[in-house]
């Protein structure tokens, strides 16, 4: 019986089919006595009729007590088994969505089982409730790595089945917007749209992240509930089978960073590990091991509090330039995935920073310091006491007067070019400018000091170029400090230029008042992407440092001179750091996909000399698949990349040239997936909207939303409904024609 | 207020007397009355002459006629004559029935008969009365002494409706009863054979009585208004039934008024006048549109004579 019905209980409600006949018996037993004198008419008319006055009243009884019953047994909703007679008149023609959440949370083990094992079994007996051929079903993985199994239903169901035993958990976090997008396009198709009986099946662990605050993150109506909101009135039916489990603790490596902006070769770089624990109980004495090119480098021990994240740092010192792979890893718990973490790094020989210098240094005149680049050189240039190599710096400064550059210098063995007060080259030689974009759009850095020798026309119409060139923001007027100098004020203390003087004594050694003049940046009509580092303390508060990404490279301009003409900073204690850190970061920004999220894309800017058309990857799983040939993105420079990368670990990438070069990266997961704690049902009914809700329905487990759903084939108690109605109307019918109302 | 009159009700008998209530046809009679005689010759007041055919009285021919023309006529006189008439009321259990809020059929039936007899005795005829059920209960000869009303109320309100109908025996009784030709009224609701009825009312016609039937029915008789499960509980030993109105209705009403439709039919064949009241009627009503008809239906009939 339970087999055959979802509702079993209020088959109960069946007996009331005895309420007819009761109000019947009881309308018998009340009566009014009348002395009738004209008896023997109504004995003859009696006589007459009873017969079929007996018929009509069983007929009437039976269809009343029949409703009653129908009613009954449709609340109880019954499942017609494929094999009965039954399933024939149930729901033909079923076209189910079956959407599986594949994030990697899916692999959480609690015995011999996961999510993910659930699901599969879930999906596997839906599927087997369908039938080849009339019915159809789409499969659709649902992650931040969506991919569309079938995208379309199709009517080959044993195709489905087939590849319900093939999936697997990705690398991807929980997201099912991607997966409702896949649903909404294929209802796109009329043939699908048109089809009755459309459901959609989601099995998911119901982690929190898939349903609260990253679903809404989306803007309008790429958020989760509008998208529900638009597919709820285009099917029937939205099931929500929870395959998770109540308990969900769990430990993950949530970060392995490099506390160094720039890794050089024999100077000890640091690592930080941060353990996190998203269980309810304190974990005790976590190992965490640290792992170099794949072999052991120490461990530590770590206790982390309950809901909370605790860090370790390791220091390790580089012998040979080129890239390095770390690993940090925990003790494995139930949900191994996300217990082991991975950076790639490059370990720099030298860091190489092309000054241009726009104000040469003239024999004779203000000495040394009228160079334009004298300050920044100095500030870059390795020590040169012959000391501890461990304390020299890694960045190896090159100036070049402004006649010294043209378009056929090498950008692309500088990691930075600094532009300083150049306003001749770039504003008559074309090529120079074409040869600086291509660089910065194929990966390199460049940062732009202005000074009195650049015209702010120029400039416009050659740099900024309505905000497609290489200027951030296009040059008004220039300002000159009357009375009292401008002191410059970081936007924010976060950004990885402030970061250093974030601090109490630092904070107001930067930001007291050495600047006498600068050049106005207009940020209106300026493109997405560009920021503004730090300002100015003058009216309106113009932008002192900028920045804009252009291609893979970045673009930073300072408002004022990197000298002393329009500024006293160059010679303050702060001019070092801040140098210092503008080139690490322009260095280390640019063009780097080295560490991404799985399913982001690797990506690799070549020079000519790096050029090789064989390029392959070899995967973390060991596979080597052969990479497109590298492609041109501008002068002298290529870009090879491979992509999705929707495995966790190591890509090496190879490129058989004259000169076989190869670089790592390292592909994570998503950490915020590591956070399995579960949404309440409650909660998200009452977040979603009423149109959705009237559609959707939740199962607490396999068993009963098999039963529900899966298991027993289709319900047909519609059609019960429908024969209630029929039976009723046929009542009134009948009973006007009979007498049994009153007229 | 004397007992009687309370079946006298002076609106109704207001309004009806203001009708004379003449018979149809024209019953013997000497006392002098509105009604004319059937019979011819032997009055005062002249009618006409006729040719003498062999077998008529030799004293009757007129002599002075005879003398101027030769001829033999016969003198024809005109004659009022009083009307004699008996009202048969049905005091069988039948009669006891009323709808809730109304009169019984009996007290309906007490009212037209006492109203009819009042009018009768105020035009001078004789009326007398006949109360039965299975057969004749009671029976007061007719007289057109005014005394003879309160005899009549009196023995209509010591009535008590009881026992069965009989109303073919008793017609057949009452046609050899009553010798002289007169007016017969009935009435009653006639639950009884129709054919048994029918064959009682022409053996009365056959007698030459002029018959006048009032069928006197409940509305709830000819309706059937009820809803409700109901034990109907047969009067006239008949037996009980407990039935669902509402199912019944239509074959009920089918039947009454197949009954009512051959009465009817059985009445004008055999010219016979049908009256039927039912007790929801107001009783002037009843009685002044039957006094009507019966005027201009005489009036007809006299024209065509």
């Amino acid at each position: 019986m339970a087999d055959f019905f979802i509702n079993p209980a209020f088959l109960a409600g069946a007996a009331a089919a005895a309420l007819p006949v009761i109000i019947h018996l009881l309308s018998r037993r009340r009566f009014k006595r009348v002395q009738w004198a004209a008896m023997e008419f109504l004995l003859r008319a009696h006589k007459k009729t009873h017969q079929r006055l007996r018929i009509e009243n069983l007929l009437v009884l039976f269809l009343r007590a029949a409703a009653v019953a129908l009613l009954a047994a449709a609340l109880a909703r019954p499942v017609a088994k494929q094999a009965s007679v039954i399933a024939d008149i149930g729901e033909k023609n079923r076209m189910v969505f079956l959407v599986v959440d594949n994030s990697y949370s899916m692999n959480l083990r609690r015995g011999q089982t996961t999510p993910m094992d659930k699901a599969k079994k879930a999906a596997g007996d839906l599927a087997g409730s369908l039938k080849n051929g009339s019915d159809s079903a789409a499969l659709i993985l649902a992650s931040s790595m969506t991919s569309a199994v079938f995208g379309e239903p199709t009517p080959d169901i044993d195709r489905v089945r087939e590849e319900i035993g093939n999936i697997s958990a990705s690398c991807g976090r929980s997201d099912l917007r991607p997966a409702m997008g896949l649903i909404l396009e294929a209802l796109e198709n009329p043939q699908v749209a048109n089809a009755p009986n459309k459901s959609i099946y989601i099995l998911t662990d119901m982690q929190r992240a898939a349903w609260t605050a990253r679903a809404r993150e989306g803007e309008g109506e790429n958020a989760l509930e509008s998208l529900l909101g638009r597919l709820a009135p285009a099917v029937d039916s939205i099931h929500v089978i929870d395959v998770g489990f109540e308990q969900t603790d769990n430990c993950a490596v949530t970060s392995l960073e490099t506390d160094d902006k720039i890794i050089g070769i024999d100077k000890p770089a640091s690592f930080t590990v941060t353990v996190e624990n998203h269980g309810q109980a304190r974990v005790e004495d976590v190992n965490v091991e640290l792992f170099v090119d794949g072999h052991p480098k120490g461990n530590k021990v770590v206790s982390v509090d309950p809901r909370s994240a605790s860090s370790v740092s390791f220091t390790t010192t580089f012998r040979e330039p080129g890239p390095r792979s770390l690993a940090a890893q925990i003790t494995a718990d139930n949900l191994p995935d996300d217990d082991i973490r991975h950076l790639a790094v490059a370990v720099r020989e030298e860091l190489n920073v092309l000054l241009v210098d726009g104000e040469p240094f003239e024999e004779g005149e203000r000495g040394f310091f009228s160079s334009e680049t004298a300050y920044l050189k100095l500030a870059l240039m390795p020590s040169e006491d012959g000391g501890d190599p461990s304390r020299a710096s890694v960045i190896k400064p090159e100036t070049r007067n402004y006649f010294e550059v043209n378009a056929d210098t090498a950008f692309g063995k500088y990691q930075v070019v600094v532009l300083a007060n150049e306003g001749r080259l770039v504003t008559t030689d074309f090529d120079v400018v074409d040869a600086l974009e291509g660089y910065v759009r194929g990966g390199g850095a460049l940062l732009i000091c202005l000074g009195d020798r650049i015209k702010a026309d120029d400039y416009n119409a050659r740099l900024f170029r309505e905000g497609e060139g290489l200027m951030p923001l296009k040059l008004a007027e220039i300002r000159h400090a009357e009375g009292r100098l401008f002191s410059i004020k970081p936007s924010s203390f976060a950004h990885p230029v402030m970061a250093v003087f974030n601090d109490t004594e630092l904070r107001k050694l930067v930001t007291a008042p050495y600047t006498s003049a600068y050049f106005r940046l207009i940020e209106e009509g300026a493109q997405a992407g560009v920021g503004v580092i730090a300002r100015f303390d003058d009216a309106g508060e113009p932008p002192a440092l900028a920045e804009k990404p252009l291609g893979h490279g970045r673009v930073m301009v300072l408002a004022t001179s990197c000298d002393r003409e329009w500024t006293k900073i160059p010679a303050n204690f702060v001019f070092l750091p801040l140098v210092h850190e503008m080139v690490y970061y322009l260095a280390s920004e640019a063009g780097s996909t080295r560490n991404i999220i799985a399913g982001g894309t690797i990506q690799k800017t070549l020079t000519q000399q790096e050029y090789s058309e064989n390029v392959s990857v070899v995967l973390p799983s060991g596979g080597r698949p052969a990479l497109e040939p590298p492609r041109k993105i501008g002068n002298n420079r290529f870009s090879v990349s491979y992509g999705p990368a929707d495995q966790a670990g190591i890509y090496e990438l190879r490129l058989e040239g004259a000169k076989p070069t190869r670089d790592l990266f390292a592909v994570n997961l998503d950490p915020a997936e590591s956070d399995i704690s579960r949404v309440p049902v409650e909660d998200l009914k009452s977040a979603l909207p009423l149109q959705v809700r009237s559609k959707l329905s939740f199962s607490e487990s396999v068993e009963t939303g098999a039963r529900q759903e899966v298991a027993g084939g289709s319900e047909f108690w519609r059609h019960i409904v429908v024969i209630v109605i029929i039976f009723l109307a046929l009542e009134t019918v009948l009973a006007q024609r009979f007498g049994n109302y009153a007229r | 207020m004397p007992d009687y009159q309370k079946y006298l009700d002076p609106r109704t008998l207001n309004k009806i007397s203001k009708l004379e209530l003449k018979a149809r046809l024209i019953v013997e009679g000497f006392v002098s009355g509105l009604h004319k005689s059937p019979y011819h010759g032997y009055s005062v007041e002249f009618a006409e002459h006729r040719e003498y055919v062999p077998g008529d009285e030799i004293k009757h021919i007129d002599w002075k006629v005879y003398g101027r023309t030769d001829r033999y006529y016969i003198k024809e006189f005109e004659e009022e004559t009083n009307l004699v008439s008996h009202i048969l009321l049905d005091v069988s259990e039948s009669m006891r029935y009323g709808s809730e809020d109304g009169v019984t059929k009996h007290e309906y039936g007490s009212y037209v008969a006492a109203s009819l007899a009042y009018l009768i005795l105020k035009q001078q005829d004789s009326v007398g009365l006949g109360l039965f059920n299975s057969a004749v209960e009671s029976f007061v000869q007719p007289s057109s002494h005014p005394s003879r009303l309160r005899h009549i109320v009196h023995e209509i309100e010591n009535s008590k409706p009881a026992k069965k109908t009989d109303i073919g025996s008793v017609l057949h009784d009452m046609a050899e009863r009553i010798g002289k030709r007169g007016l017969v009224v009935i009435i009653s609701d006639l639950f009884d054979d129709v054919k048994k009825v029918l064959f009682g009312i022409r053996h009365l016609r056959h007698k030459k009585h002029e018959v006048v039937v009032f069928h006197v029915l409940d509305r709830a008789e000819v309706s059937f208004p009820f809803q409700r499960m109901t034990m109907f509980e047969g009067l006239e030993e008949l037996p009980q039934l407990l039935a669902d109105p509402r199912a019944l209705r239509k074959a009920y009403l089918e039947e009454i008024n197949a009954f009512i439709t051959e009465i009817r039919k059985g009445c004008i064949r055999d010219n016979v006048d049908y009256v039927q009241v039912t007790t929801d009627t107001l009783l002037d009503v009843a009685l002044t549109e039957y006094l009507t008809t019966r005027m201009s239906g005489r009036r007809k009939k006299g024209a065509a004579r």
